[in-house]
């Protein structure tokens, strides 16, 4: 593998989403190197996030012949909302709010929900309003539709997140004018592990180009 | 011990259990009764005894030969006995004399009298007897006792059928023709030029999880069933697309009335449906 000390990054990355639409587990898989072929072993580390989790993943990516070595970080808070007073615990605002100045900033914000909920999906508004003040103009956005082992349940139609897509990315215009980042849209599954190799390397591309690197 | 129905030794709780089993044409034969007699020269103890073996006993018929003297209640005796020297009174006499004495006179009633009209006529009594056990007549010229309590309470029930019935379902809604609702519900929901006849009126069917039936609904079935047509169907717009939350009514498992929530995309076609919940009622 080549090494070139230029070429390394560290990115930040924040999945963002309701309860239980897969941060931690996505999380969880995009830090294991290998696909989760004994997800069940894996069910019992997973938890209600209460606070910010932290995990890492190093990944290499090669565009236009240049290899970067970019190591992932990512920031996971709660999906609970400030308003859901149902819920014990920290909410993601309250959260945001405690961990404020060590989070250095956002480069890529993974926006999570379940391709067979189409109300987990519809929240996605809720949370583009939420994470404008820690993100910059640079971070980049994906789209990440969860479960997609089940997409014989599926909600969240194609034509549904295509018109989803150009809403998000205007709400992010108007909410912040200056943004200059990029949106994208990916559906994964964390137990088959279908798709979860191409979001690594859409969050590894999401750094570099973060990092204002040009890439010709 | 006289002669009971199916409820006989339960408590008042199976019967209030089984209480939705009753209709608003429900008739008095389908209470609860009792048809424990005495004669009119029992003693105020013997009298004391019955009615302390069962707690659910609401009182006594009096009878000779075969007819109707009266009734004593147990909170007539209790409260005739509970007085100053009313053991002494009443323990070692005939119970004739407690009947002279609270001079109630008895409400009887056939047995096949609708429940609504037999609570009317048992709260037009007398104040004091407002609470007095009710006799029913048989064909046979039987008679039988029935507390005023579960009368009362089957009465509620009924009230509350008639009230439930307020709730259409996608079965009995308003009676409003199609073209109405079409117009109602753009009218609620704003001009949409998406809309054709056609898709209020197409028939689509949905499981309810709950008695896993099938329901056979079309939207002017949902329109049809709220009065007011913005807690049937709710309108949202998220992430640039305008969708509507509506709710399928239906009669469920034991003729409840269960919903079934279910969003429907722009053009009113299927996209979701939720858990289905019953219809909050007041009981």
């Amino acid at each position: 593998m080549p090494e070139n000390f230029d070429n390394k990054l560290t990115g930040y990355v924040m999945p963002i989403g309701n309860g239980a639409v897969g941060k931690t587990s996505l999380s969880l898989t995009l830090e294991m190197n290998d696909l989760p072929a004994d997800w069940e072993s894996n069910l019992n580390r997973l938890h209600k996030s209460h606070n910010l989790d932290f995990r890492y993943y190093l990944d290499t990516i090669t565009i236009k012949d240049v290899t970067y070595q970019v190591l992932q970080q990512y920031l996971v808070p709660p999906g609970q909302k400030a308003l859901d007073l149902s819920e014990k615990g920290r909410s993601f605002e309250n959260v945001i709010e405690i961990y404020r100045s060590m989070i250095r900033r956002v480069d890529v914000g993974l926006f999570l929900y379940k391709i067979n909920d189409i109300d987990s999906y519809n929240d996605m508004e809720y949370w583009v309003e939420k994470v404008m003040d820690i993100i910059n103009d640079s971070t980049n956005f994906i789209m990440v539709g969860t479960h997609l082992d089940k997409s014989d349940m599926r909600e969240v139609t194609p034509q549904i997140l295509e018109v989803g897509k150009k809403y998000v990315y205007g709400l992010l215009k108007k909410r912040r004018p200056t943004w200059h980042g990029y949106l994208n849209a990916i559906e994964v599954s964390s137990v088959s592990g279908e798709n979860i190799h191409k979001l690594r390397k859409l969050i590894s591309g999401g750094i570099i180009l973060a990092s204002g690197i040009k890439i010709v | 011990m006289g002669e009971f129905n199916e409820y006989e030794l339960l408590p008042i709780q199976y019967f209030i259990k089984k209480i939705h089993e009753l209709t608003v044409d429900s008739v008095l034969s389908e209470l609860p009764f009792f048809h424990e007699v005495v004669s009119p020269d029992t003693t105020g103890q013997e009298v004391a005894q019955l009615l302390d073996g069962d707690p659910h006993l609401p009182g006594l018929l009096v009878m000779e030969k075969g007819e109707l003297k009266g009734v004593i209640s147990r909170e007539s005796f209790f409260e005739r006995v509970g007085r100053k020297f009313g053991v002494e009174k009443y323990y070692t006499r005939p119970i004739s004399l407690m009947l002279e004495v609270i001079g109630y006179k008895v409400l009887i009633l056939p047995e096949t009298m609708l429940i609504t009209t037999a609570t009317r006529n048992a709260l037009s009594r007398e104040l004091e007897f407002l609470f007095q056990p009710i006799v029913i007549e048989n064909e046979q010229k039987d008679h039988h006792l029935i507390s005023a309590q579960l009368l009362f309470l089957a009465q509620s029930q009924q009230l509350l059928e008639i009230h439930k019935q307020r709730y259409f379902t996608i079965d009995s809604g308003l009676p409003k023709t199609d073209q109405e609702a079409i117009i109602e519900f753009v009218k609620h929901v704003g001009n949409q030029s998406v809309f054709t006849p056609e898709m209020f009126t197409n028939r689509h069917q949905i499981r309810c999880d709950h008695c896993t039936e099938m329901v056979d609904y079309a939207i002017v079935d949902i329109i049809r069933c709220f009065p007011q047509l913005n807690r049937g169907v709710i309108v949202e717009e998220k992430m640039g697309v305008r969708t509507y939350r509506v709710y399928v009514r239906h009669y469920c498992r034991d003729r409840e009335i269960w919903e079934i929530p279910m969003q429907l995309d722009e053009r009113l076609e299927y996209r979701s449906q939720r858990q289905a919940r019953a219809v909050e009622s007041y009981a």
